[in-house]
């Protein structure tokens, strides 16, 4: 499991920081999803 | 083995990498950039960054296996790599990105830059995106990397002291002076707006190469401000469309190239940011090779001429859509 380090925001998007099992880090950077939103 | 080693004939750093040559290369049974495989446990995201599996730069180096000297001179290969995932889905592709994404992931690439360039061990954020088979890319899942360096590259110290040493002569940008010069000639300009041109430049060397500068003089992502931010996002998806529809070949490959001041703690005022996109691709059926000359002398021969790769360009109409809101 991954384990949520940071949340922040950045120009409209949801920021999260995370550590993976070995070590590394991952950053998802998110937004609520529009209708149509595909690509 | 992870360590740098000094050329000093060169004088330049080679990075030595054996964990490289552990990568998965195109997987024909999944992707380890999709969702749920391996990289990625989650689908939620606009875009996502790691670090490297594979990393020739380390945050946290192994000791150099080889001891170096004065001459043969070895370094701890500490820095950072990482990959940038432009979308969960497989096959779109970085031309089919809406522009609100692109400037999205604009954002996510001022970020990345601005945390790594505080770094006190990095001198150098490199950002780029490998496209294509023919690039020699490992997966196909739409992504480009990043990678800060603990020194600054060659290529990029000499266009750094090339600006400078011209500022220091005319009191000017060598960039500003270059983008003036192509304005004025106006035949190798490929799009333009109120803040960004791009144009294959009078001295190109590789196929299809074309430079996207921004017409106000600042030296990195981080300075861009909305309206830059929102033209960037144009201009990139202008030219990948050009690109994708040049030739009537499934995945025109093509390397993405971010020219940004070094980050050091020196005084970089005279660079000027831009990017550069470069192919292999010189015909519907023809790949240019680095081969003998461009290895052995670093001397580039284009066989096309930059004024019709840019007329080529040019003809390459963008369908009404694949610039705008609604692509």
């Amino acid at each position: 499991m991954e384990k949520i380090i940071e949340r922040s925001k950045l120009d409209g998007l949801t920021k999260e920081k995370a550590e993976k099992e070995d070590g590394r880090t991952i950053i998802y950077y998110s937004k609520k999803p529009r209708r149509n939103d595909n690509a | 083995m992870p360590e740098l080693r000094w050329n000093p004939i060169l004088k330049r750093w080679n990075i030595i990498s054996d964990k490289r040559q552990d990568r998965p290369v195109l997987p024909e049974d999944s992707c380890p950039l999709c969702p749920e495989v391996l990289e990625v446990p989650r689908d939620d995201y606009y875009v996502v960054t790691f670090e490297n599996r594979f990393p020739s730069l380390e945050r946290n180096p192994e000791e150099p296996n080889i001891a170096g000297d004065s001459f043969y001179r070895v370094r701890e290969n500490r820095g950072v790599c990482e990959v940038i995932l432009y979308s969960p889905e497989h096959d779109v592709s970085p031309a089919e990105l809406r522009l609100e994404r692109l400037e999205d992931l604009i954002a996510v690439w001022r970020d990345r830059f601005t945390e790594l360039a505080g770094e006190d061990f990095i001198d150098y954020v490199y950002i780029f995106e490998n496209r294509g088979r023919e690039i020699g890319v490992t997966l196909d899942h739409p992504h480009g990397q990043l990678y800060a360096f603990p020194f600054i590259p060659p290529l990029a110290r000499r266009s750094v002291e090339s600006a400078e040493s011209h500022y220091q002569e005319t009191g000017a940008c060598i960039f500003c002076r270059v983008l003036t010069k192509e304005l004025n000639f106006g035949k190798r300009i490929i799009w333009e707006d109120e803040n960004f041109v791009a144009f294959v430049p009078f001295y190109a060397r590789l196929p299809y190469e074309v430079h996207l500068y921004p017409r106000r003089h600042f030296t990195t992502i981080a300075e861009l401000n909305r309206e830059e931010t929102s033209s960037l996002a144009k201009g990139i998806k202008t030219i990948l469309n050009k690109y994708k529809s040049l030739f009537p070949i499934d995945d025109f490959p093509y390397i993405t190239s971010f020219h940004q001041a070094p980050v050091d703690g020196e005084d970089h005022s005279s660079y000027h940011f831009h990017l550069e996109f470069y192919s292999l691709q010189r015909a519907e059926d023809k790949i240019k090779y680095r081969a003998g000359v461009e290895t052995g002398t670093s001397t580039f021969i284009s066989s096309l001429s930059p004024e019709k790769m840019a007329d080529d360009l040019q003809g390459v109409e963008v369908k009404a859509g694949e610039t705008d809101e609604d692509g």
